[in-house]
């Protein structure tokens, strides 16, 4: 507000080279947008129709496309709550209490964003694979982690952990503890403070942790390409599938690579609409 | 004064420990374990192969230039975004997150399409003899790409609530727009386009999916690191000389993670209070 | 040399900030822009500077349209409130600001902007402090850091915004002082804002005492103080307080008196407001032409006396002031019934939107003559 103020009082007398500047900038901002953001965008649905809206509805009907969208979903229905459940935790932790290594404490949650997702993926194999630190007991207990479902599962969670928890921890401390104090002097148990208190002021912030850490989960790439093991139809999620189509049916790559961009879109739009709807209520005021 | 007034401490900084524990401790600890069984002079043999130093090379050096450009390119869409009003404004910043919320494999085979031979943007450059899928130039591109957002969603905020006294003060006292840009404006922005280049250059460095197809894993020409770890794990098992190459991946972030820390601190130092 | 400031209005979506603003500036003269949050000094401040225009008037220096002028041209140094140091740069750097931005033909040397930075800390007494940073300073140095930055450029009208809103009470007394001393030293026209009385009664030539983007009367600190022009300075700046009145023909009745009063011809006027200062009412030996006050409380503050009184035919209690000399060695105690008298009192004959039309102070034992109105006069001495 104060900057646009400035906008307004320093261009006072709009001169000619104050309205080019404002429109060469404005040009430009747009150009780059345009040519880095859009066109990529729109390549890839023109690709995706490219041979027709038959042959796009078949290459998305394929078997293998719809178990690679089945267990994209089951991974993030997996994924997704237990972040959700560990950003709460780690949240009510670092709010309420004053203990010492909180600085130690958020850099670790911080940490799955800043290791490349290949680094966590080859991580996870070196504990939970054959070889693995944990390799020989998980075998002998008859459960595969790496190359099947739990492994996704762990590689996922691992890159989207901080999601809900960033969110959540940013709001709550600017919350501050004293509403959940005061539920605590009335005689509230903390399961009642954490879900009447608590969890209905965090409401949003929780809703818009939940759809970045979802839209990240169906999205990842990298972590969940080390774990794998590529096995069409079992273990390839969306992204995995895109991979291989693309080495051999390229439209096809693109028919199944819309469903997830067609995902993005609808991720930016629900963002941008709590942010327009309750943004005050994400921002702890 | 009791310092766990409210319940729950233990249950949810238990909870916190063991996921934390079990998800992020538990396997860096197996990374830098397995590393350091190289011992330092089989470690030490791992990097310094050929095609090693190549990937970390081209992975660093052109992050490094890609975070440049996308601190030029993402002040112009900040400030833009910020100063003025215009037609399909707010669009226009919500489509800045598009490449943070792209699944990035969808990411890389869109612009390796765009920029081939024969995709749109490829086949008008290729006459000017401009290549740019599968070469260090797709790497950059690609890298580019990834960044940007960090950089504008890190500038918005601070331009957003910066007092336009400082720049009143200098207009009054004569100074030209470019002027005010350039000698007031951009050394207050300095700590956070900083941090958003550190923020960009992470994770470029790290970037997977959105690289690894417009780079064409040329050998030695145009392997990223990630890839090379990739490689090391599902074609030679080589568990070991994957660990190393990622504790040096691992290094990289860490450092950044520091240098961020203490660039904070920096800017707070410069705040004047009011 | 002056500055002619003709009919400004401005108003900013719903509201009015300037509404016909005339006022005449002499070369060399400390004026001071008082009034409440709101009375539109700032904005007046503001396009003085070029950091905005108005939506009609004028502003002329020496005969010459300043308002085609932008900022950096017009030559003006502004000191805002909040300082607006360059966080980023020295205390000197800051200062040199103004020089090194100037365009290349204009621009002095190097060794020259060096040396005129320094003479300006000097007389700013902050020399020692030339290589510090905005953020190691107090507010205080802070404050002369940005003055000596907009006298750099050598300006030929110094606006001051709140210069000493955000400083200590102690500072604040410190560097008034200061300010006026320097200020005479300078000789620069000057203007100032503030919303504290006493500063701009204290250091300025002239106030300017403006209310919701009017000016309300202009002149010396004595000026206003003693002969407030319309209600709300007697309110603002006098402490006056509003008497009720009834005027019915030729006649205006309060304090249980009756006075003849006539000039009442004028069709303008809408309504009467009479107003009485608390130095003007003073107890007395005589109270054959005084009033019977009962005594409410009595404080004493800061070397004077302050009484609430109730007098006949006003419900709500008086503020008087008096020191204690004019006590007469009276003891005085709340319940008291004492014997006043009342030196000077105020008649404001005001039209329908509340604007003074006409004024008369007079001596309260007036015998025979009426009060006549005469018309409003604001403009300086």
């Amino acid at each position: 507000m104060a900057a646009t103020a400035a906008a307004v009082s320093i261009g006072v007398r709009p001169s000619r080279s104050a309205g080019a500047v404002r429109a060469v900038l404005i040009s430009a901002a747009l150009l780059v947008l345009a040519w880095l953001l859009v066109l990529p965008l729109v390549v890839i649905f023109t690709e995706a129709l490219r041979q027709g809206w038959s042959f796009y509805l078949d290459a998305i009907g394929q078997a293998d496309s719809l178990a690679a969208v089945r267990l994209t979903l089951t991974v993030a229905a997996i994924a997704v709550p237990l972040n959700l459940v560990f950003g709460l935790a780690a949240a009510w932790a670092m709010t309420h209490f004053a203990f010492p290594g909180k600085a130690l404490l958020s850099a670790l949650i911080d940490l799955p964003f800043s290791v490349s997702p290949v680094v966590a993926g080859m991580m996870l194999i070196l504990v939970f694979g054959q070889d693995g630190w944990l390799g020989g007991w998980i075998q002998s207990h008859g459960v595969q982690v790496i190359f099947a479902l739990p492994g996704l599962v762990l590689a996922t969670v691992f890159v989207t952990l901080p999601f809900v928890a960033r969110e959540l921890i940013a709001l709550m401390q600017a919350q501050g503890s004293e509403l959940e104090e005061a539920a605590l002097t009335l005689g509230a148990s903390g399961w009642r403070i954490f879900w009447h208190v608590t969890l209905p002021r965090v409401r949003w912030a929780l809703f818009y942790g939940v759809l970045l850490c979802n839209a990240r989960a169906m999205g990842e790439f990298g972590a969940v390409y080390v774990v794998s093991g590529h096995l069409p139809g079992l273990t390839n999620t969306l992204p995995l599938q895109v991979d291989q189509l693309y080495q051999e049916n390229f439209s096809a790559a693109f028919a199944v690579a819309s469903l997830l961009a067609l995902l993005t879109l609808l991720t930016l739009g629900l963002k941008r609409w709590l942010e327009w709807r309750h943004g005050g209520a994400r921002n702890g005021h | 004064m009791p310092r766990h007034v409210l319940p729950g401490f233990r249950l949810s900084m238990g909870y916190t420990l063991a996921v934390l524990g079990g998800s992020v401790l538990l396997p860096l600890a197996a990374l830098v374990w397995t590393a350091c069984e190289l011992g330092p002079g089989g470690w030490w043999a791992q990097i310094a192969t050929r095609r090693v130093l190549a990937s970390l090379r081209l992975s660093f050096g052109t992050a490094l230039l890609a975070g440049s450009i996308d601190v030029v390119l993402g002040l112009l869409v900040a400030w833009v975004l910020v100063r003025y009003r215009f037609a399909f404004r707010r669009l226009c910043d919500a489509l800045v997150d598009l490449p943070f919320a792209l699944p990035t494999a969808v990411a890389g085979i869109a612009l390796t399409t765009l920029y081939a031979p024969h995709g749109w943007l490829g086949s008008r450059l290729a006459p000017l003899g401009i290549k740019v899928a599968y070469t260090r130039l797709g790497v950059l591109l690609a890298m580019v790409f990834v960044g940007l957002p960090f950089v504008v969603r890190t500038l918005q905020p601070v331009l957003e609530s910066m007092e336009s006294d400082l720049e009143e003060a200098a207009y009054t006292l004569g100074a030209s727009p470019l002027q005010r840009f350039w000698r007031v404006l951009l050394p207050l922005l300095a700590p956070t386009l900083l941090t958003g280049y550190a923020l960009a250059l992470a994770r470029a460095i790290g970037e997977y999916g959105s690289v690894v197809f417009i780079s064409g894993n040329r050998l030695f020409k145009t392997e990223i690191a990630p890839y090379l770890i990739v490689q090391k794990i599902d074609s030679q098992y080589d568990y070991r000389g994957a660990a190393a190459l990622g504790t040096v991946m691992l290094a990289a972030s860490l450092l950044l993670l520091v240098a961020m820390a203490l660039l904070q601190r920096w800017t707070r130092r410069w705040a004047v209070a009011r | 040399m002056g500055i002619e400031i003709s009919h400004l209005q401005r108003r900013f979506h719903q509201s009015i900030a300037l509404d016909d603003v005339s006022l005449s500036i002499a070369d060399g003269e400390f004026v001071a822009l008082l009034g409440p949050s709101g009375s539109g000094k700032t904005s007046l401040l503001r396009i003085l500077a070029g950091l905005d225009l108005p939506d009609a008037g004028s502003v002329e220096r020496d005969g010459e349209d300043l308002l085609v002028l932008d900022a950096r041209r017009r030559g003006v140094g502004l000191v805002f409130q909040h300082y607006a140091l360059f966080p980023h740069m020295t205390v000197a750097q800051n200062v040199a600001f103004g020089l090194r931005v100037r365009p290349w033909r204009q621009r002095p040397r190097a060794s020259a902007i060096k040396q005129r930075v320094e003479e300006l800390l000097r007389r700013v007494e902050l020399e020692h402090l030339s290589a510090r940073y905005p953020a190691q300073l107090s507010g205080g140095q802070r404050q002369r850091v940005a003055l000596a930055r907009a006298l750099a450029i050598q300006p030929r009208l110094l606006l001051l915004d709140e210069p000493f809103g955000a400083l200590d009470a102690q500072v604040r007394v410190t560097l008034r002082r200061w300010l006026r001393e320097f200020h005479r030293s300078l000789g620069i026209t000057t203007l100032f804002v503030t919303h504290d009385q006493d500063e701009a009664l204290e250091m300025a030539d002239r106030v300017v005492v403006m209310n919701d983007g009017r000016i309300e009367q202009i002149g010396t600190p004595q000026d206003i103080h003693r002969h407030p022009a319309t209600p709300f300075v007697s309110r603002f700046i006098a402490r006056g307080q509003a008497i009720p009145v009834e005027v019915a023909n030729g006649t205006l009745r309060a304090l249980g008196r009756a006075w003849p009063i006539g000039g009442l011809a004028d069709e303008r006027i809408a309504s009467i407001a009479l107003h009485i200062r608390p130095q003007d009412i003073f107890p007395t030996q005589f109270h054959r032409e005084g009033w019977q006050a009962r005594v409410l409380n009595v404080r004493r503050v800061a070397g004077a006396v302050r009484v609430s009184l109730l007098l006949p035919g006003v419900e709500e209690p008086l503020e008087a002031e008096w020191n204690e000399r004019e006590l007469l060695g009276q003891a005085m105690a709340a319940g008291d019934a004492i014997d006043v008298q009342i030196q000077s009192l105020t008649v404001y004959g005001c039209d329908a939107q509340g604007r003074v039309v006409a004024s008369k102070a007079f001596q309260p034992p007036q015998g025979a003559s009426p009060i006549t109105l005469g018309s409003w006069r604001r403009l300086e001495a």
